[in-house]
């Protein structure tokens, strides 16, 4: 807001750099979010979060969902569950079940296609 | 109707889900930003990919998604508060097994030397007790844990309450080059919780 009022007030001497200075702040703002314990931030703002999301909101679109996800490979949803529930990087993941890191992205990048796919997403094309 | 915009040089969904779970290194997490800052389209896909997490992370806290998952996600899940019930066999073992109405899950840990195999198979046969029904199904590409030698099954509590007294047998097969190994069977004999000594 700060920067907001100084910009209007013309006193931002390079208004040019204005988005790299916001980019650089906001990147700070997440390496030191990221730096606290993983369950934090969910249990620090999720009371703020509206609930956008449509297993929260759409009992239809979880149950989609959730057969979305019955529909992936074991080891697609495997890797998948590890990452979005287990909260796990693709180093741990890749180490707990014996893995190549490189593999285990490509397998959670097919899942998360298909599971995109399945609930009828696409991607940004030119 | 909703345009969705055009982006001329979109950024690959893979390098989009890896800055949503913080694994790009800084270079490439700057530039992937400063693409987002200028381009709808992919912005709209990066939020469509948190939406997605989101939506994963709840499927499976409600309990609908069985998967084979590592020791280390039971440690952790037990310390966000999921209640897990966990069953450890090993080959030739059988557990007496049940679902309490609190459990959020079951876990069962199926033991056995799975290093080196790739492609773990798993053939399930079950029998209703009560009424002598049978069936059999399969799973291919299971994951094993290779830090505690095990295949870690994890299902929903609220699926396995609605199991009637029946018996399951578990086999795993393993290949590694040309040669198969067979590991099991592991037998679970469940009875619903309320049909417990103590809790009828």
């Amino acid at each position: 807001m700060l920067m907001i009022e100084k910009l209007r007030a013309g006193e931002v001497r390079e208004p040019d750099r204005i988005g790299s200075f916001v980019l650089g702040a906001a990147r700070m703002m997440v390496h030191e979010t990221r730096r606290r314990p993983r369950e934090s931030p969910v249990s620090e703002h999720g009371a703020e979060l509206p609930p956008a999301l449509p297993a929260h909101g759409d009992p239809l679109a979880s149950d989609h969902l959730a057969r979305c996800l019955e529909s992936l490979a074991e080891r697609e949803r495997s890797i998948v569950v590890l990452t979005y529930y287990g909260e796990q990087s693709s180093a741990e993941i890749a180490n707990a079940l014996g893995l190549e890191e490189g593999n285990v992205r490509i397998i959670r990048h097919r899942a998360i296609g298909r599971l995109r796919g399945c609930m009828g997403q696409r991607e940004a094309a030119p | 109707m909703i345009d969705t915009p055009l982006c001329n040089d979109p950024l690959p969904l893979e390098e989009l889900a890896g800055y949503g779970l913080g694994e790009l290194a800084g270079a490439d997490e700057q530039r992937v930003e400063e693409h987002l800052f200028a381009c709808e389209a992919c912005a709209r896909t990066a939020e469509s990919l948190t939406s997605l997490a989101a939506g994963i992370k709840e499927c499976v806290r409600q309990g609908r998604v069985t998967a084979a998952v590592s020791g280390g996600f039971l440690d952790r899940a037990a310390e966000q508060g999921a209640k897990i019930r966990q069953y450890r066999l090993t080959p030739g073992a059988t557990a007496q097994c049940t679902a309490a109405p609190d459990d959020d899950f079951v876990a069962i840990r199926l033991a056995g030397e799975f290093a080196g195999f790739s492609g773990l198979a798993m053939d399930i046969a079950f029998e209703n007790l009560d009424t002598g029904e049978r069936g059999s199904f399969e799973a291919d590409a299971l994951p094993a844990d290779q830090t505690f030698g095990e295949v870690v099954l994890l299902h929903p509590g609220g699926v396995v309450r609605g199991y009637p007294r029946s018996q399951w047998t578990i086999r795993v097969r393993g290949s590694k080059g040309p040669d198969e190994e067979l590991f099991g069977p592991y037998i679970l004999d469940h009875t619903p919780w309320d049909r417990l000594p103590g809790n009828q």
